[in-house]
């Protein structure tokens, strides 16, 4: 006989108490009525010596009652040999270890090493495993036939130094990315049998900030088993953030969000916020969990720089590169019949949707659609068309999308069907469609609508339509619908044309058409259609690592390049428009003939919520209860499991329960008799 | 402390455990008066409700309802006569029926007793011509008879005597306060009782009591075992406090030194109060005679060394 939870055995001590009060036994039961008691004190107990036979037994019951009940609780089970465990016959397991910016804390990653050897060290010789190291992105470190390929007894150091090659980057965590991608690995590997057992083994500090969102798109097998070696950080953390600048409010300088990470280890924080290069500290004291807007004091010149927070234990995420926005001119090129006085035709909200900012002064130039001259001119960073161009606009405005630049055309009529055809080079048709609409099926994954993923802002259902058009969509080539009308009908559609964009609003702005241009909605879809469109020409000048960043059109010939924080320079191929090697913090300088602009790279400030997540966040993605492996010695566990598993099986503790009870019915069987005879 | 007291049972000419037997109060209260009737050479009450008049000149300001007019008829002087109907003695007997007065270790209670005490005070009184008042009191007055002296009146007293009524109480300075607003005239106040309270509020209100102007006389009744603390089986048990139900576990051996003690200091504590106030205070054990009891109470008054309405 052993038991699971032998510490509940501690419990008999408690048969202690009925002996105590045997021998302490007051003559209760013998009550003296007396005229008062304001003479008299209680007296002390008196102890009995000698007991009589038949208190004897009560007191025995009574002690088994407690000796029964202790070794219920200590889950008592006939032990039998522990069977060789065949261990990871056949079994798939996929390790996947946490490659993110905040693992690069402390000793994080030597122990997330060290958890990754431990496993691949139990994985037996039949077992098909795979190592992937992920942060935003999973990266196969080694794949199942590669293991299988290699020598048993060299697997593992490996597959530790292949991962020992990719250490902590500085990109985000998709969680959710990597556990599908895991479970998808395992499910390609398996092919048609799906017999054996599977495993995902998750090295990870768990932190709160990381993405989940791809679990809750698709279902986990319920047939992988979760396993979590989740490594214990230390140390408050504490970041910085670079708020946007408010539009249209006075010119004042940056502002800067301190948060600090909440969770077990954390404390109240005093902390320094200042100028890599020097200058005034701004003292801030934050209790954990907590963020604050502080006023950066402004650098002389308004040039690019780094702003450092001191004063917490982790410095991964410490260090803010600031690149101030760049003054830009935007020009929209603008084809349609009004001339912008009129508030029911569109120009007059697009004008407004454009105000001259400090930071950006767009410049629409309004034409007829069948204007003539248009192939001249500076070439504008979005061209908004809302009547049918004649010829003229339509080479222009090819010749616009070769550029890699974007146009947006809202249909006012079926007949805008055909320019969408011509200027994606198929043939197009749509009808009027009746009846007013809402929006559905809103893609907010989108970069262009990724403002309104918010729940706060995603609300697109007080905008009515009352007028829109169906066009088939299925006709344009690569066609993403960012929207639908309720009736099935695209509202808003991306149609890749050569390097360039191109939009597609099925129904207008203007308040003939819908109620779009008067909600909330409407300024910041513009705007977003601008920046994917211009990019750095947009002002933009922060971005996060991995980020792609849309860089301008340079002139034809033009040497072009980008100069990284670690000093290597980065030529672009010409016709390049898409910066992608944004993989370090920091400030990046782009060089194209004459002009230079810098932009910041920075940590995606999810990165710094450290506080580790709760486990059931993953049970309610759907994961079934992870198990976490705590750092308990490997054959002990395995044993543990196999007697815990015994004693499920054989449950010696529900007698024990009834015993008790039986034993407790003989009790006051007993002392009711007792009672009976000396009354 | 009276000379009455004791603690062993007085042979007296009534047996007291005979005649706590009896059933019918009257008849009990009529034994015991006999009994000592009989022990009487003269009678106890000369002097003790003798007819007095006071009679003063008239001076301005006086009420001039109260001249009495036979008399400035007869001599031609104007003389008031005051309060001519106070002259009777009016005894009011202030019996205590609380929860501590049903203790009894002898196969009768205090309050029988104690009932038993002021049936025979109302016998001889009423048979002396003077007015007797009854008021009875648990934790407040739960019977008033005012003092009367008419055919019958004894009758209703006697049966108030009768109908106990146990109640809860720990404390005497309420319902004596009670008493002292509602017995406003002077008088005789007999209170019978044990008086187990506190004694700080207790001296209180007979400090009020006797500055109203009554007459205060207090039968203490103890029960033997209150007094020894021994019981038939020495052994520990838990004991319930009849008045406020209060629950103690007691070793009487062990308790019985402590307890005798502050018994002792109580008494005292009651006897001085009773000194100070010129309270005339017995105490009486309830396994004491009667008669014999009564008959001290009575040869002392006779002699005349604490009455003031004699």
């Amino acid at each position: 006989m052993r038991f699971l939870f032998p510490i509940f055995l501690a419990g008999a001590a408690a048969v202690l108490v009925p002996i105590v009060l045997h021998m302490a036994r007051r003559q209760t039961r013998r009550q003296v009525p007396f005229s008062t008691l304001m003479f008299l004190e209680s007296s002390p107990p008196r102890f009995e010596r000698r007991q009589r036979i038949e208190h004897l037994a009560l007191l025995a019951l009574r002690c088994l009652v407690f000796l029964l009940l202790a070794a219920a609780f200590a889950r008592p089970f006939l032990a039998q040999p522990v069977p060789a465990l065949a261990v990871g016959v056949g079994e798939r397991l996929v390790v996947l270890v946490d490659t993110s910016a905040s693992m690069r804390r402390g000793e994080l990653w030597a122990q997330a090493q060290a958890r990754a050897r431990a496993r691949l060290g139990r994985a037996g010789s039949a077992d098909r495993v795979t190592v992937v190291a992920f942060d935003r992105r999973p990266r196969t470190v080694v794949g199942f036939d590669e293991w299988a390929q290699q020598r048993p007894d060299e697997r593992v150091a490996a597959a530790l130094q292949q991962l020992a090659a990719q250490p902590p980057g500085w990109e985000s965590t998709d969680l959710g990315r990597a556990l599908m991608t895991a479970a998808e690995a395992i499910v390609d590997d398996e092919g048609d049998s799906t017999s054996a057992a599977a495993r995902v083994v998750l090295v990870t500090d768990l932190q709160e900030g990381s993405r989940l969102d791809a679990l809750g798109i698709s279902d986990w097998p319920a047939r992988i088993a979760l396993e979590i070696e989740a490594l214990e950080p230390g140390g408050a953390n504490a970041s910085l953030q670079a708020l946007p600048e408010l539009v249209g409010a006075e010119p004042r300088g940056l502002r800067v969000r301190v948060t600090t990470a909440r969770g077990a280890g954390a404390q109240d924080l005093s902390l320094q916020v200042h100028w890599a290069d020097g200058g005034a500290a701004v003292p801030v004291a934050l209790p954990a969990g907590q963020s604050r807007v502080i006023d950066v004091p402004p650098r002389a010149g308004d040039t690019p720089g780094t702003l450092v927070v001191e004063g917490d234990g982790v410095d991964f995420d410490d260090r803010l590169h600031v690149a101030p926005p760049m003054p830009v001119h935007v020009n929209i090129l603008y084809l349609g019949l009004d001339q912008g006085a009129d508030a029911q035709q569109p120009l007059f909200y697009l004008r407004r949707a454009f105000p001259t900012t400090r930071l950006r002064a767009p410049a629409i130039t309004a034409r007829r659609p069948d204007a003539t001259d248009l192939g001249e001119g500076k070439a504008a960073q979005l061209a908004v068309v809302t009547a049918p161009p004649g010829a003229a606009a339509l080479a222009a405005l090819r010749a616009q999308l070769l550029r890699g630049r974007s146009v947006l055309v809202v249909m006012d009529g079926v007949d805008a069907a055909a320019a969408v055809g011509a200027l994606t080079g198929t043939r197009v048709s749509a009808v009027e469609a009746s009846g007013d609409a809402l929006l559905t099926e809103v893609n907010l994954a989108h970069p262009i609508l990724a403002p309104f993923a918010d729940p706060r802002f995603g609300d697109f259902t007080k905008i009515r339509f009352w007028k829109h058009r169906r066009l088939d969509e299925k006709r344009l080539p690569g066609a993403r619908v960012l929207a639908r009308f309720d009736d099935g009908a695209p509202a808003w559609l991306v149609v890749p044309v050569e390097k360039g964009t191109l939009f597609v609003m099925t129904s207008g702005w203007q308040p003939a058409d819908s109620q779009l241009a008067l909600s909330s909605k409407f300024v910041p879809l513009l705007h977003g259609i601008l920046e994917a469109s211009a990019g750095l020409d947009s002002g933009q000048a922060q971005f996060f690592v991995g980020d792609p960043v849309t860089l301008p059109a340079g002139e034809e010939g033009g040497e072009r390049r980008v100069r990284r924080p670690d000093g290597k320079t980065v030529p672009l191929a010409a016709g390049t428009s898409v910066f992608t090697e944004t993989e370090l913090p920091g400030l990046y300088t782009f060089e194209d003939a004459g002009t230079t602009r810098t932009f910041a790279v920075n940590l995606d400030p999810a990165e710094s919520a450290t506080a580790p997540m709760p486990p059931e966040s993953l049970e309610r993605l759907g994961l079934g209860a992870p198990i976490r492996t705590a750092a308990a010695p490997v054959a002990q566990s395995r044993e543990v499991g196999f007697y815990a598993g015994l004693e499920r099986d054989q449950r010696l503790w529900r007698w024990l329960v009834v015993a008790a009870l039986a034993v407790l019915l003989g009790e006051t069987w007993l002392a009711a008799r007792a009672s009976r005879r000396t009354a | 402390m009276s000379s009455s007291t004791s603690n062993f049972p007085i042979r007296g000419l009534v047996d007291t455990a005979a005649l706590m037997k009896i059933g019918s109060l009257e008849l009990r209260a009529k034994v015991v008066m006999e009994g000592f009737q009989r022990g009487l050479h003269r009678s106890p009450f000369h002097g003790f409700s003798v007819e007095f008049s006071e009679y003063r000149p008239y001076v301005p300001g006086d009420d001039v309802r109260f001249l009495d007019w036979r008399l400035y008829a007869r001599s031609d002087r104007d003389y008031v006569k005051k309060f001519e109907d106070e002259t009777n003695l009016r005894c009011h007997l202030v019996v205590d029926q609380s929860g501590s007065m049903s203790y009894g270790s002898l196969g009768w209670r205090k309050a029988d007793y104690a009932a038993t005490l002021a049936a025979t005070l109302a016998h001889f009184l009423d048979a002396q011509g003077d007015a007797v008042g009854l008021v009875t009191f648990t934790d407040h007055i739960t019977e008033h008879l005012p003092p009367r002296h008419r055919p019958g009146h004894l009758r209703r007293v006697l049966i108030g005597l009768e109908r106990s009524s146990d109640g809860p109480s720990s404390e005497l300075a309420k319902p004596l306060a009670e008493v002292a607003g509602l017995v406003s005239r002077r008088g005789l106040l007999v209170l019978i009782s044990d008086l187990l309270a506190p004694a700080g509020d207790l001296e209180r209100q007979l400090g009020a009591l006797a500055a109203s102007g009554h007459e205060l006389v207090i039968f203490q009744l103890l029960d033997p075992a209150e007094r020894s603390f021994t019981f038939e089986d020495g052994a520990p048990a838990v004991f319930r406090d009849l008045e406020s139900g209060r629950q103690l576990f007691i070793d009487p051996q062990a308790a019985r030194g402590g307890y005798q003690r502050a018994l002792a200091a109580h008494l005292e504590m009651i006897a001085g109060a009773c000194r100070r106030w010129g309270v005339t205070h017995h105490l009486f054990s309830t396994d004491q005679a009667l008669d014999l009891a009564l008959l001290g109470f009575l040869g002392r008054r006779r002699r005349g060394g604490e009455g003031r309405a004699a």
